[in-house]
């Protein structure tokens, strides 16, 4: 069994008055933090207004008043807020895997998804080598679940519609970017259900056996909850088949919490068994878009809670790995780059209908790393103990922020090119 | 039929989920527990909820008992592997108590508007003072004359059980603004009903808190005559009220201000800023409640933002309800209600018989209509927040008879508290201002 991150002894016997002491400091941060981020949203730097639109602003903040910041808020108190990353967790991984409905994707043809987990698949090996080399030559520490989870970070795209504008949403260019986006994330989420599936108590001799039984468990758990979530969207909808927007998130964050909440219970990984049972959703019942609809008024809300208390688990203090931070962010550039340009070059032809009027240089546009990278980490910097690699953690977060930041000005280019 | 085997497969995932870490240790899984039991609480919770206005009872009533039910309250005692919401995950998930009151005030305030207060202000003041009178002089004659024949009350001295009388007295005049907006919400009612008794039930929490502070000043001097006369404790309570309204009408003008900026984060703002003035308001003495009803109030009216600001409230305003009635139910203490229920069930009676006449008597007074005159009685039986609150103080103020009120009142409260929204509820279906969506 896992040991947990946080030390339960302490919070034990923590008195309730002083945790909510620490939700008014909470609370009055969020006030400031809410003011000041639309400050920020207002500079005149396209990096800083997109801190704050991208909400990495909370990241930060949560990490400068967390225990390795200010230590406005110890250790012994993030056990009281963990329902918020739980939940934030499956929350995320829900809304990625409601995206995936087949209807939408079958309108593809396969060489595009060839192209996208090539360049995926390829930015996750370069990172994996290049990690492993470190650590053979002594840079680094080996620790095979860091490799994987940070190839895994690395593969992932930030969503490219957050950093364009309209102008170039009519692009080819935009258009495979934009299809690659939404998929690339997709082995990096299944290396880590797999790196859950193997830390639970082994059921037999054989670890992969047991691994395999554990990674069914997360399928079967994750499919429930999409059944069920569809089944109480049933309950609740009228005889006219309307549904009070309301209700359905109230029932749907119901059922995400209890759920969310039951996998982290048996160490299963929130987010995994989220995205499964968003995808499961999505293509049973016909109500995916009106459920996208009412999660996106409050999808900010639980996204910005989400990185606040996240940033908190952040351990930034004492970070010294910057040249495996430089050599990661740089191979992930290439890999993105290089990766989607072999990936496109090997599965399409020029004259595909996709590929006419693409730049070359369609990687580019990958180079946002997004909220799921972030998630990815924390699930994982949550739930283990024993993950004795803080500085992955540093560097997941800050080549995030970093390529959150340089992004729209590597989208300016395609704007320039295509125009 | 789904529902109720939705309900079971939640019930069916605690219990698997306890199963299996039956024998493995329960040390940092508080988190977990707290994020499942909120789960529970919500879907479960609401299922239940929603069947209660087939039958003509509020949805609110269905949380509450949902939280009796699945709660430790009542299973503790005979099966506790039943309990579903554990003490401890409730202990956490209670923290957005805070939240939902405040929540909670902010739409008290905002539904009332200047142009209806001015349009019944007569009826208002007139039923708040004439119903808050005839109850207190009701319920606390009644108890005077009863007492020698009840159980607790009957072996008192003279002083004590005369302080007794008062201070019971005093709480039956209390309200509950939460119960009240809940019930119109949900109902979706509006008319002029349902303005009254909004109006009158915010109003009085202010002469509630007034009469309070007179009642304790009284009951000291009645039980330690050269004590000083409960001045300060008069002063202290002027302070809450004066100083909570004069906060909540700057927290009014911030938000004002600030609603226009803030955009897609204003939701999120005013759950920080309800959070923020419910806590922070018990720790300097103010009342939150106040605060938040009269920022509602100045946003609403003294802003051309009011509805921007009442729309995002109410986007939280279900979520908020389920958790904030289900905890209510699962805070519930059954242990106490089987000790004083005969005194508490009297005390409920009573209150609400006087509240009643009380009512009635001021509408008449106001020369209202009869609909008003003869249903808006049976609209506040509803208790909870501050005649909790309440008990507190007086069972820490009085510490030989203190504890045993307290345990009568919070009896007592646990009674109306059922039997509120469900009247509240048939008066509205009386007069005819239950919207059709609200019917359920």
């Amino acid at each position: 069994m896992r040991e947990h991150l946080t030390p339960s002894q302490n919070t034990g016997n923590l008195e309730n008055s002083s945790i909510k002491a620490v939700l008014v400091v909470l609370g009055l941060l969020l006030v400031a933090a809410i003011g000041s981020s639309k400050a920020l949203g207002e500079s005149r730097y396209l990096g800083v207004r997109l801190l704050a639109k991208t909400s990495l602003f909370f990241l930060i903040l949560g990490a400068f008043v967390g225990p390795s910041g200010l230590g406005l808020i110890e250790t012994s108190v993030l056990q009281h807020l963990s329902p918020i990353v739980i939940i934030g967790l499956g929350w995320i991984g829900f809304l990625y895997g409601s995206h995936l409905e087949y209807k939408q994707l079958r309108r593809f043809r396969s060489q595009l998804f060839l192209t996208a987990f090539g360049e995926s698949l390829s930015t996750f090996v370069l990172v994996a080598v290049t990690l492993y080399a470190l650590s053979l030559w002594g840079l680094l520490q080996f620790d095979p679940i860091a490799i994987v989870l940070l190839s895994s970070t690395a593969a992932c795209t930030a969503p490219v519609t957050r950093f364009s504008n309209k102008q170039k949403e009519d692009g080819a260019t935009f258009r495979l970017a934009h299809f690659c986006s939404q998929l690339d994330d997709l082995p990096g989420l299944l290396a880590l259900g797999v790196l859950f599936s193997i830390t639970p108590p082994s059921i037999t001799e054989s670890a992969a056996l047991s691994t395999a039984f554990w990674f069914m468990v997360h399928l079967l758990v994750g499919t429930v909850f999409g059944v069920i979530t569809h089944y109480l969207y049933e309950t609740i909808e009228s005889a006219a088949g309307e549904t009070d927007p309301g209700e359905l998130t109230l029932v749907f964050f119901g059922m995400l919490s209890l759920t969310s909440g039951f996998a982290a219970y048996l160490d299963l990984s929130p987010l995994f068994v989220g995205v499964v049972s968003g995808l499961a959703f999505a293509n049973i019942s016909h109500h995916s878009d009106t459920l996208a609809a009412a999660l996106a008024e409050r999808e900010h809300t639980v996204y910005v809670l989400f990185l606040l208390v996240s940033g908190c688990y952040w351990p930034f203090q004492g970070f010294t790995a910057w040249l495996p931070l430089t050599l990661y962010l740089l191979v992930r550039l290439l890999g993105k780059i290089g990766g989607s340009l072999l990936a496109r070059n090997l599965f399409l032809k020029e004259t595909d209908a996709e590929a006419v009027g693409a730049s070359q240089k369609f990687g580019l546009a990958l180079i946002p790393q997004g909220g799921l990278a972030i998630a990815m980490v924390v699930s994982y910097l949550w739930s283990f103990k024993d993950f004795a690699a803080p500085w992955a953690i540093n560097l997941v977060h800050i080549s995030v922020i970093v390529n959150d930041l340089i992004a729209p000005y590597l989208l300016e280019g395609f704007e320039e090119e295509e125009t | 039929m789904r529902a109720s085997l939705i309900i079971a497969w939640a019930c069916f995932l605690i219990f698997i989920a306890h199963g299996l870490r039956r024998n493995s240790p329960h040390e940092g899984l508080l988190g977990q527990e707290v994020a499942m039991a909120l789960g529970f609480i919500l879907v479960v919770s609401y299922l239940i909820g929603k069947v209660f206005p087939r039958i003509k009872l509020p949805m609110i009533t269905g949380y509450m008992l949902t939280g009796v039910l699945f709660g430790p309250s009542l299973f503790k005692l005979i099966a506790p592997q039943w309990v579903m919401i554990p003490g401890d995950a409730l202990k956490e998930v209670s923290l957005l108590n805070h939240i939902a009151l405040g929540l909670i005030a902010f739409t008290a305030g905002g539904e009332l508007k200047i142009s209806s207060i001015k349009e019944r202000w007569r009826t208002l003041f007139s039923i708040t003072f004439v119903q808050s009178l005839v109850t207190f002089l009701g319920v606390g004659g009644g108890l005077y004359f009863l007492g020698s024949r009840l159980p607790g009350l009957s072996e008192l001295p003279p002083s004590t059980f005369l302080v007794a009388c008062v201070l019971l007295a005093c709480t039956a005049t209390a309200n509950s603004p939460a119960t009240t907006i809940a019930v119109i919400n949900e109902a979706q009612a509006s008319g002029p009903l349902t303005d009254v008794v909004l109006g009158v039930t915010v109003i009085k929490d202010m002469i509630v808190i007034a009469l309070f502070a007179a009642s304790m000043s009284v009951s000291n001097a009645l039980l330690d005559p050269g004590q000083g006369s409960g001045s300060d404790l008069l002063l202290t309570l002027s302070w809450e009220i004066l100083g909570s309204l004069l906060v909540g009408a700057v927290l009014g003008k911030v938000l004002s201000i600030f609603i226009e900026k803030l955009g897609e984060d204003l939701p999120l703002a005013l759950l920080a800023v309800a959070f923020l003035a419910v806590y922070l308001a018990e720790h300097v003495h103010l009342h939150g409640l106040m605060i938040c009803m009269m920022a509602g109030f100045v946003v609403e009216n003294f802003s051309p933002h009011g509805d921007d600001f009442i729309h995002a409230v109410e986007r939280y305003s279900l979520p908020v309800y389920v958790v904030f009635f289900t905890l209510a139910g699962a805070d519930m203490n059954l242990q106490a209600l089987a000790e004083v229920g005969g005194v508490a069930s009297l005390l409920a009676v009573m209150r609400a018989l006087f509240t009643y006449l009380g009512t009635w008597a001021g509408a008449r007074l106001a020369k209202e209509s009869p609909t008003i005159t003869k249903y808006s009685g049976l609209s506040f039986s509803g208790q909870a927040g501050v005649t909790l609150g309440f008990s507190v103080i007086i069972s820490h103020s009085f510490p030989g008879v203190g504890g045993m009120l307290s345990t009568i009142i919070v009896a007592g409260v646990a009674i109306n508290q059922v039997a509120g929204p469900v009247a509240f509820r048939y008066a509205l279906d009386l007069a005819g201002e239950v919207s059709r969506r609200g019917v359920g």
